[in-house]
């Protein structure tokens, strides 16, 4: 028990003071929930966590990288073909900044190039171009007053994985697992999935994305690769059978635990334990990401991409997988949607990526009896604009980067379901009524979660810093 | 938490004084308290202020206000602060309730006693100036104890807290920790045994330990230890950072700060250099040179952004830079709004701001970064010569193996011309048992393997073609798009014009034992004929199938219609497969034109490489079938070395020694392309100054008031003789009066060598930070230090001849109560133990096994790391090659700093994004794996493992022969026992697997692998066997606890 108290005060201190943080990883990676949180309430300091009743346990957050267009697909404008190739208004525009690709260029109304269709009871409308989103409508709920500050990618993505624009600030899967653990001690309490695409990418996926920022690194997001060894260093050499890494670990145990008698450092037993965790880790990384045990019919609701490891449908049936081991937050990123031409074809070949197998999350989280305490949440970092880039006129043209309005939905844990919070106006240019900042965005995600945004902070370089900054408001709307 | 912190500080550093009078400090006790709780709103921030009413000026907080005080000094019931403070009526009560802040009742004590005193209102500590203290009044036991004077300041909060130094460490223990902590590599068993043999603490001269030292100092790595430290902080990067991390060449500049430490340039030098060398009278090269530390920032290329906003970005990254690392307060917070703890306003900020905004620069990126040196290195001329060596090694082990290769083709022509049947085809015609599409397209399969469709022709299309194939290997793909009377014009296609467009092919595996598929990826595409793309909307290029990106693909366009059309498509490595397995072929059509779908079309494949699948001529065994010789002499040159070329392609063993001759030769070219100029990035001033202006709410283009250029106020004024320039700002930094300079760095320097920095926040040493552990002894240090005119090397010497330094860390029986009454060592009775730095760990192990190449200074090096990281992180844009030879087995220092995707193997080390001073040291169990199977690793533990093996036949010698290298000691005899035991476990498990022997002694560098490893006989087995076994126990002694800790 002295070890115990010891290591937990040593690791409070840490908080405060950002140095010595190796004695807090006694606990481990994967903190036993059980185990960890009463030993960090026991001593009041850091957080009295969860701050409320959670409504969701995990978070599995569908990030769609380089700004979906939300008039193509969710905010559907059936008069915006009565303006199409006019000016757009000044009163709309109202001088709003633009990317160095369009800015002095006309702005010319471009109506959606798909066509929109209503679904369920609720009657949401979503294009054609996502069928498969389209028919579980009534378990979404969409967000369509959304708005950034930031107009490039990485800013603007930087901004909403981590609340700053600038990186180095920890993710917000990095402050849900530093502030809540997970109840899983084999796997990473943060797992990051990227799929795997042919083409080199215009916006790399930059692993600040998921970083621990100043938090320790035991936090950061662990990214699964779409490689032989998912987690980097985790296949035994060749030549090193498992039973004898089995030994040699054993040689370490012993070695070790001579030395800790000697030096009276907690330091020593931590490090064989992470050992010890890592040699698990082993087995149960492979375990997860072999899907061979999956029944065929989950390859047939998930669709013919899900058979292709790395694809963004096979990693939607991992975080299923995911979500039923117990992690705390996974996150998808699927890259290339930055769609500044060629919509109708580039737009719809991302849509065929990820609409059947996203659809397919939510129906099967939903009869495993899991979607009510798991947050899906899907979006990019902002939206695009109204007005066409290139001759709008044409199959060629596309839309440029636009983050005064865009649309985000969530669904399952503790958010209404076939619901639509907020509008945007005519041109699907400014928000129109429920404004969500990227801010609000993140307190409501953390909200679900059981924290209190405002509370949830971290002291570093002489400032208590958190996710939201000095802002955020919980979105209370959406909130079932 | 934070309460709880202070009063940490309160009750374990001063409670004593505070028992024995209620004089308390202000700057020390009273500030912590009002700057923690009340200057959110009553602070130097105007925005957020409240009531009108600072906390943080005396004036204002004793100020009269409608009859009443906020502070009434010597009279606490009359100050409204207490009353507030410690009312119970929610609506007045301070902190307020939402404000989440409370005060305990010893806080509110000393505010009580703080005003019953006076109030006296000081300046924080650390921006007064510096004063050097009188040297503590030590008991005579202390005394005893004391080498220098820092054992006076620490002896004396010793007594004052009736604890004990800790005894002197082994000299071992001090042999390796010196060595560790000044060189960042560990002794020699040699060096170790000398220090052991001639040390004795109590020796008056202490001549052993200070030659000890001096050697260390005086030792080339000693400037690559420190270098290390001073990259992090500097974000040295060799790559831009964000969307297109373009490659800079910068590295010149890295050598440049490795020279300073070693030729121990004194700190305001090497600050006046780097930040305005280039304003020096008649700057050298090098002076130039030095300011590229200030162009380390990240850049951004990233397409549509503003040029203007990123130059913008890179002015206030020097700034917030220069804050962190000479003075110690964070600035960052000051480009939005005032500070809200320490005096720095705004305005402040952005008069900073003004000394870096007139660069001559406009916020490009790449190869735009202006302004830039042209800069001659001279430190290649070494890695050329050992890049040359090994390049000639390993030609030579390639023309032998090319000779025995020409024999067995020869062997292998001879049995081919006498097997060859008369209808060799390079080429096979896939028939696909079954063929589906997309959108409802019929396709019918004729005798010869063509594909035809019916008319539907949608818009957009993808045939799927499922089935197997009697090739024992799979490596290229053929398309054959034939004309046909069904098509527009008897063309290719139904489309309007006749032509087809083909965006993209995928090639997978199915398999009926797994519902999942295999990827496969091509290596290259050709065809004989492709449209012009900008013509017809981005299509034509064959090479754009393979890219699945629907805006582009191959296309027909102006082609003849009459003649076949073909692709060829090359695997990237030869298929093999399974009986359950078959092939999946996708053709898809997703144009933005839409409906050129194929009309007819045929797949064929091939299991031959080479030119079978790099050219659309005939392969060249078909061109052998149809020459039909009757002898190898009869056939003619250019086929007979098509074919050998095609048959080294295939011969492994050829192959083993070929693609390391490769790799070595791209090596040696790419540093004889580095001992040209290299353009580094520097600092110069344009022609025309930019005015500079408050940035409101810290926005790029919102500009408030213009502002001129000066230093906080609250920390002095450039002196009057100063330029007004970056020059007069350096200048100003390290003069004697710069209250924080000196203070900064010798806690840089103190944390470097003792673990924790005497204040433990080295980033903040303004009102939110911690008060120093020992304030007198930092400002002693820190008056030294600019006494001994910036000496750095002196400092280090003073700290580590310290009777201080060399108590030991451990925490044995005796002294166990030490972990309870002091858990963050604040007090300095024992030394620190922590885990090496990756960096360390990592230069050790080749230490330690002799690999590490010694060479000071050059161009940037890639260490071994897992296959495809950049790949991965970069979707395919860069690729990562390891380098070769000795350049494998460079310090880490050399490592090639890629922004988006930091070295892999460096777990906890500053990401380099921004200037980063301290990174804290986590245990996580991704560390564990990287240990244990890092190539580095592996590698330098067999090396070592063999080592040991030439030293001694005994395994018992062979252990200690480890540890000595590892652990700069001798196993005591219950390790020794362990490691026996465990050793003997493996080596019963290799002798009986040789096979999983030879493959573990594989790893890393060809010219490391012993030849007895590559063979198979019954000796050679016996002593891979052997070394394999005590290969793997180095791997596990590399992974102990002490192996990886600094003691």
């Amino acid at each position: 028990m002295s070890d115990q108290l010891t290591t937990t005060r040593r690791y409070f201190l840490g908080q405060c003071t950002g140095i010595s943080l190796g004695a807090m990883a006694a606990g481990g990676l994967f903190n036993d929930a059980a185990q960890a949180v009463p030993v960090r309430n026991e001593h009041g300091g850091l957080l009295p966590l969860p701050h409320h009743e959670p409504k969701a346990k995990r978070v599995i957050y569908l990030t769609q990288s380089g700004g979906p267009s939300q008039i193509e697909l969710y905010d559907h404008k059936p008069d915006m073909h009565k303006w199409a190739g006019d000016d757009l208004p000044e009163e709309i525009r109202q001088g709003q900044r633009l990317t160095t690709m369009t800015a002095g260029k006309a702005q010319l109304v471009m109506p959606s190039h798909a066509k929109f269709k209503q679904w369920g009871e609720s009657g949401a409308t979503v294009s054609e171009w996502i069928p498969h989103i389209g028919s579980i409508a009534d378990d979404l709920c969409f967000i369509k007053s959304m708005h950034s500050e930031y107009i490039n990618h990485a800013p603007a993505m930087t901004f909403m994985m981590t609340g700053s624009q600038i990186p180095g600030r920890p993710s917000i899967g990095a402050w849900g697992s530093y502030g809540l653990g997970s109840p899983n001690r084999d796997l990473p309490d943060y797992v990051v999935l990227v799929s795997k695409m042919q083409r080199p990418s215009d916006q790399p996926l930059y692993n600040y994305y998921w970083g621990n920022g100043f938090l320790p690194s035991r936090y950061q997001g662990v990214k699964f690769r779409n490689a032989s060894e998912p987690v980097l260093y985790l296949e035994d050499p060749d030549g090193l059978p498992r039973e004898m890494r089995r030994k040699l670990l054993d040689g370490i145990g012993r070695l070790n635990s001579l030395k800790s008698r000697q030096s009276g450092d907690p330091e020593i037993e931590a490090r064989t334990k992470q050992f010890e965790m890592a040699y698990r880790m082993q087995a149960s990384v492979p375990e997860l990401t072999d899907l061979s045990d999956e029944p065929e019919e989950i390859f047939e609701l998930y669709g013919p991409d899900s058979r292709r490891p790395g694809s963004y449908a096979a990693n939607c049936i991992l975080a299923r997988r995911l979500a039923e081991r117990g992690v705390r937050f996974t996150q998808l990123f699927h890259p290339d949607w930055d769609h500044h031409s060629r919509l109708s074809t580039w737009c719809v070949a991302r849509c065929r990526d990820t609409d059947q197998a996203t659809a397919a999350l939510i129906i099967d989280l939903k009869r495993r009896g899991l979607l009510k305490d798991t947050l899906v949440v899907w979006g990019g970092e902002f939206g695009r604009g109204v007005a066409g880039q290139g001759n709008w006129n044409t199959p060629s043209a596309g839309r440029d980067h636009h983050p005064r309005c865009f649309t985000y939905w969530m669904a399952g844990g503790g958010v209404k379901a076939g619901y639509t919070h907020g509008a945007t106006d005519d041109f699907s240019y400014n928000v129109a009524e429920g404004h969500v900042h990227v801010h609000d965005l993140q307190a409501t995600i953390l909200h679900l979660l059981g924290i209190n945004h405002e509370q949830l902070t971290y002291r570093y370089q002489g400032r208590d810093f958190r996710l939201t900054d000095v802002h955020g408001n919980v979105v209370k709307e959406i909130i079932s | 938490m934070r309460i709880f912190l202070s009063l940490l500080a309160v009750t374990t550093l001063t409670a004593p004084n505070l028992s024995a009078a209620p004089e308390v400090s202000f700057s020390k006790e009273v500030l912590p308290i009002l700057a923690e709780n009340c200057f959110q709103c009553h602070g130097p921030d105007e925005n957020t202020r409240e009531a009108n009413l600072r906390l943080d000026i005396n004036e204002d907080a004793i100020r009269m206000r409608d009859g009443y005080q906020v502070i009434s000094p010597g009279n606490t019931a009359k100050s409204e602060l207490i009353n507030r403070i410690i009312s119970d009526d929610e609506s007045i009560k301070m902190p307020p309730a939402d404000f989440d802040k409370h005060l305990t009742k010893e806080e509110i004590l000393i505010l009580q006693n703080w005003i019953a005193n006076g109030a006296r209102f000081e300046q924080h500590w650390s921006f007064e100036q510096i004063t050097k203290p009188e040297l503590p009044q030590n008991t005579k036991k202390t005394q005893r104890w004391i080498r220098n004077e820092i054992d006076a300041f620490v002896g004396r909060k010793l007594e004052s807290e009736r604890i004990k130094p800790s005894s002197e460490a082994t000299a071992a223990t001090l042999a390796r920790r010196l060595s560790l902590d000044i060189t960042g590599l560990p002794p020699s068993p040699a060096a170790v045994e000398d220090f052991i043999g001639q040390y004795t603490p109590s020796d008056p001269d202490d001549k052993t330990y200070l030659n000890y030292v001096d050697a260390l100092l005086a030792s080339p790595h000693y400037g690559e230890r420190m270098a290390m430290f001073w990259l992090d902080a500097a974000r040295y990067s060799d790559t831009d950072g964000y969307q297109s991390d373009s490659t800079r060449s910068n590295w010149p500049w890295k050598d440049w700060v490795i020279n300073a430490f070693n030729s121990n340039m004194p700190y305001d030098q090497f600050t006046i250099e780097q930040f305005a060398g280039d304003l020096l009278p008649d700057a050298t090269a090098e002076q130039k040179l030095a300011t590229c530390f200030h162009r380390n920032h990240m850049a951004n290329g990233e397409g549509g952004r503003h040029p203007e906003e990123s130059r913008i970005e890179y002015v206030i990254d020097r700034v917030n830079t220069t804050g962190t690392v000479w003075l110690g307060v964070t600035l960052g917070c000051c480009q939005c709004h005032s500070h809200k703890y320490d005096p720095i306003s705004h305005q402040s900020y952005y008069e900073m701001f003004s000394f870096f905004n007139s660069i001559d620069e406009d916020g490009k990126a790449g190869g735009g970064a202006k302004p830039f040196l042209n800069y001659k290195p001279t430190t290649v001329a070494p890695h050329i010569t050992s890049a040359q060596k090994l390049v000639d090694q390993r030609l030579e082990a390639e023309r032998s193996e090319y000779k025995l290769a020409e024999k067995r083709f020869e062997s292998w022509l001879t049995a081919t011309i006498d097997s060859l049947t008369e209808d060799y085809q390079t080429w096979q015609v896939f028939k696909p048992s079954s063929t589906n599409s997309t959108f409802g397209t019929k396709l019918t399969l004729a005798n010869n393997g063509t594909i035809s469709t019916d008319d539907k022709n949608p818009h957009h299309e993808d045939f799927q073609l499922t089935g197997k194939t009697e090739l024992s290997r799979i490596t290229g793909i053929k398309i054959e798009v034939p004309p046909a009377e069904q098509n527009s014009h008897g063309a290719f296609s139904r489309s309007e014009s006749g032509h087809f467009i083909l965006t993209d092919v995928k090639l997978r595996v199915v398999s009926t034992a797994t519902s999942t598929v295999r990827d496969i990826r091509f290596a290259q595409a050709i065809a004989d004929h492709q449209a012009d793309r900008g013509k017809y909307n981005g299509y034509g290029l064959v090479a754009h199938i393979l890219d699945d990106d629907p805006r582009n693909g191959w296309a027909s366009f102006d082609s003849d219609i009459k003649t076949t059309r073909t692709a060829v498509l090359a695997l990237e490595t030869p298929l093999v497969l399974s009986p359950e397995e078959s092939i999946y072929i996708e053709l898809q059509q997703r144009s933005l034109q839409g409906s050129h779908n194929l009309g007819t079309f045929r797949i064929l494949l091939t299991d031959r490489v080479g030119k079978a699948v790099s050219s659309l001529e005939k392969g060249p065994l078909q061109r052998l079938t149809e020459s039909s010789p009757k002898s190898i002499e009869q056939i003619d040159a250019n086929l007979r070395n098509d074919l050998l070329q095609q048959f080294l392609i295939d011969d492994i063993a050829y192959q083993q020694v070929k693609q390391p001759l490769s790799q070595a030769q791209a090596q040696l070219n790419e540093f004889k392309s580095a001992a040209g100029g290299k353009r580094v990035m520097i600092l110069s001033e344009r022609s025309e100054p930019r005015p500079s202006h408050i940035l409101l709410r810290g926005v790029w283009d919102a500009k408030g008031d213009t502002v001129g250029t000066a230093v906080p106020p609250v920390l002095g004024s450039l002196s009057k003789d100063s330029p007004k320039n970056r020059l007069g700002l350096a200048q100003w930094l390290v003069n004697r009066k710069n209250p924080l300079t000196s203070r900064v760095t010798t806690n840089h320097i103190w944390r470097l060598i003792m673990g924790k920095g005497l204040v433990r926040t080295a980033e903040d040493f303004g009102v939110q930070g911690e008060l120093p552990t020992h304030p007198q002894l930092l400002d002693w240090l820190a008056a030294d230090l600019m006494e001994n005119n910036w000496d750095l090397k002196q400092l280090i010497r003073k700290i580590v001849t310290s009777a201080t330094y060399r108590q030991t860390s451990d925490l044995g029986v005796d002294r166990h109560n030490l972990r309870t009454i002091d858990p963050e060592n604040r007090l300095l009775a024992r030394a620190e133990r922590y885990r090496m730095p990756a960096w360390m760990i990592r230069d050790s192990v080749l230490q330690a096994s002799h690999l590490l190449d010694t060479t000071i200074g050059g161009p940037p090096v890639r260490p071994y790391q897992p296959t495809g990281v950049w790949a991965d992180i970069t979707m395919g844009r860069f690729k990562y090659t390891p380098s070769q030879g000795n350049a494998q087995f460079r310090r880490t220092v050399y490592t090639f700093w890629r922004r988006s995707a930091a070295p892999a193997f460096l777990f906890d080390n500053a990401k380099r994004r921004v200037c980063q001073v301290k990174t804290p040291i986590t245990n996580t169990p991704l560390q564990a794996l990287t240990l244990m199977n890092d190539l580095t690793y592996l590698e330098a533990s067999r090396v070592l493992a063999q080592n040991a093996i030439s030293a001694s036949k005994m395994p018992y010698e062979q252990i200690e022969f480890i540890y000595q290298h590892l652990l700069s000691r001798d196993p005591d005899p219950a390790e020794l026992r362990i490691v026996q035991s465990q050793l003997h476990e493996l080596e019963t498990y290799y002798h009986s697997n040789p096979d999983q022997a030879r493959r573990y002694l594989q790893h890393g560098q060809p010219e490391t692998v012993p030849d007895f490893a590559r063979k198979s006989d019954g000796n050679e087995l016996q002593q891979a066997s052997t070394l394999a076994a005590l290969s793997s126990i180095t791997s596990m002694i590399m992974n102990l606890d002490e192996t990886i800790t600094r003691e």
